[in-house]
């Protein structure tokens, strides 16, 4: 069923709806990819400046909250052109964020940062927003087999370190 | 507890302190596609002005290019063809003989000036009905080291044409030296005849003098040929008096010294006259056949190029902003 917002007003209202409604969920999922709060919200804004670009487009989408996700995770995985604007953030909000608790525990957060950030993307959409295996791999754009592979190997990298044995596999 | 129980009750553990701070960041999100929508209205604007600029920049050069006069030609898609003529020009070094039965010669104008001589031009193009203000017709002339030889180049866009301009304008050469000689020689023969005029006057006064002072000698046999005091031409040519004063000694030589002065200013006369029917001043030696000349690039052309490949940069500016527009959508609706 295709949406279509029929004023302005009416369109803000619906960026708004979904904004507050998604833009949560996709900055702390875009957290554990990254490892930093201020490049997620960086990350998440700019996938929502996006949504406001295409809205016309996206508006008419069965799932629009699924696009600006996918658009977010993606760019959190590849993050190639953020990782050194991230490396210039973290140094400038070092002093800011130094007064804030530990985000995540030490030893997930230590461990989860030694995962490739595809692995990352899988471990934090499995066990952070409970998505299915096929959802993950339709979001990443790969297959569910790989989706697969990245979460088994995520998982025992973590058990790993958490020093706890792996038992049943997960998906 | 399991380690899945454990991850996620970590992870969700993990990510509650977060700061999300919704309403800054809805802010900052319509903040940041307002300016995108103003850098991306102000790079479509540039992108279409500079388009529009473009277009009239070719236009104009490609205008001021056909209109060019030394692209005439070019433009219009023809060939050159050039011609030469070579004309053995006037010598310049004076003649040593004192003969009345050669021809004097003459110092004339720098031939080139006188080939290039805009009546010289003008006079070649009227001959062969062209326009006077021919632009596609170039004269070119050119003298040899030893500058005796004048080349003379015509390139017009026929062969006919040349040909037949460079004949034409080698024939109004030597009409045009001609008549700066004819000139010449009107100047000096004026020049001649003050001269000798001066010279009978002078005489007729000595002659008076020494009749005055020695009538008995000079009396009656005194004047020049045709001159109305000689009585008689087969008179024997007066001797000067040995005994006479220094004062008439002195007039006598005087006399001799201006008959001889007249002697050579008739010389010069006959000489003037043998050289108004006498040979042409110059010569034509040979004329080439018209052929076809290579027309180099008009400075144009690269300029026509260098818009050409800006036009390209900027229509793939604007193609590549238009793909970098629409690339998320459709990277997301693969």
């Amino acid at each position: 069923m295709k949406r279509r917002a029929e004023s302005p007003d009416d369109a803000d209202a619906a960026f708004d709806a979904l904004f507050r409604r998604e833009f949560g969920p996709i900055t702390r999922t875009a957290y554990l990819i990254v490892g930093n709060w201020e490049v997620a919200r960086e990350i998440a804004q700019d996938a929502f400046v996006q949504v406001l670009r295409h809205w016309k487009k996206v508006q008419e989408m069965e799932s629009p909250g699924g696009w600006v996700r996918r658009v977010a995770i993606r760019d959190a995985v590849r993050a190639r052109r953020r990782d050194a604007r991230g490396r210039l953030l973290l140094r400038t909000v070092a002093s800011r964020n130094a007064d804030e608790p530990e985000s995540v525990s030490g030893d997930v957060r230590r461990a989860l940062l030694t995962l490739p950030r595809q692995q990352r993307a899988v471990i934090a959409l499995h066990y952070l927003e409970d998505r299915p295996v096929a959802e993950i791999a339709s979001l990443l754009g790969c297959s569910e087999g790989t989706v697969k592979t990245h979460l088994s190997r995520g998982r025992s990298a973590l058990a790993a370190c958490l020093r706890e044995e792996v038992t049943d596999g997960p998906g | 507890m399991d380690l899945d129980e454990r991850l996620r009750d970590e992870l969700r553990h993990a990510v509650e302190p977060g700061q999300l701070r919704e309403d800054d960041a809805l802010d900052d999100v319509r903040a940041t596609h307002r300016r995108g929508l103003v850098r991306e209205r102000v790079t479509r604007q540039t992108i279409a002005v500079a388009v529009v600029v473009s277009l009239f920049a070719s236009v104009a050069i490609i205008v001021s290019w056909r209109n060019a006069p030394d692209h005439a030609g070019v433009a219009a898609g023809s060939d050159r063809f050039s011609s030469t003529v070579t004309i053995r020009v006037a010598l310049t070094a004076p003649s040593l003989s004192t003969s009345t039965t050669t021809s004097r010669t003459f110092k004339l104008a720098d031939p080139r000036t006188l080939a290039l001589a805009p009546s010289t031009r003008r006079a070649a193009l009227l001959s062969v009905q062209l326009s006077l203000d021919d632009p596609s017709v170039d004269f070119r002339a050119a003298l040899n080291p030893t500058r005796d030889l004048l080349s003379l180049t015509v390139t017009a866009p026929s062969a006919r044409e040349s040909t037949a301009v460079t004949r034409e304008w080698a024939s109004a050469f030597a009409k045009a030296e001609r008549a700066e000689a004819i000139q010449l020689l009107d100047l000096r023969n004026r020049a001649l005849d003050r001269r000798i005029t001066v010279l009978h006057q002078h005489l007729e006064t000595i002659d008076a003098e020494l009749i005055r002072i020695d009538p008995a000698t000079f009396k009656g046999r005194l004047g020049f040929p045709g001159h109305h005091h000689m009585t008689d031409p087969a008179t024997p040519p007066l001797h000067v008096p040995e005994a006479g004063s220094v004062h008439e000694l002195n007039l006598a030589n005087e006399r001799i010294q201006i008959l001889s002065q007249l002697a050579d200013a008739g010389a010069d006369a006959a000489r003037n006259q043998i050289s108004l029917g006498g040979p042409p001043i110059s010569q034509n030696l040979a004329q080439t056949r018209a052929v076809r000349v290579e027309t180099s690039s008009p400075p144009t052309v690269p300029l026509l190029v260098s818009w050409a490949i800006g036009l390209v940069v900027v229509l793939a500016g604007a193609f590549f902003l238009y793909r970098r527009r629409t690339r998320a959508t459709r990277q997301v609706a693969e």
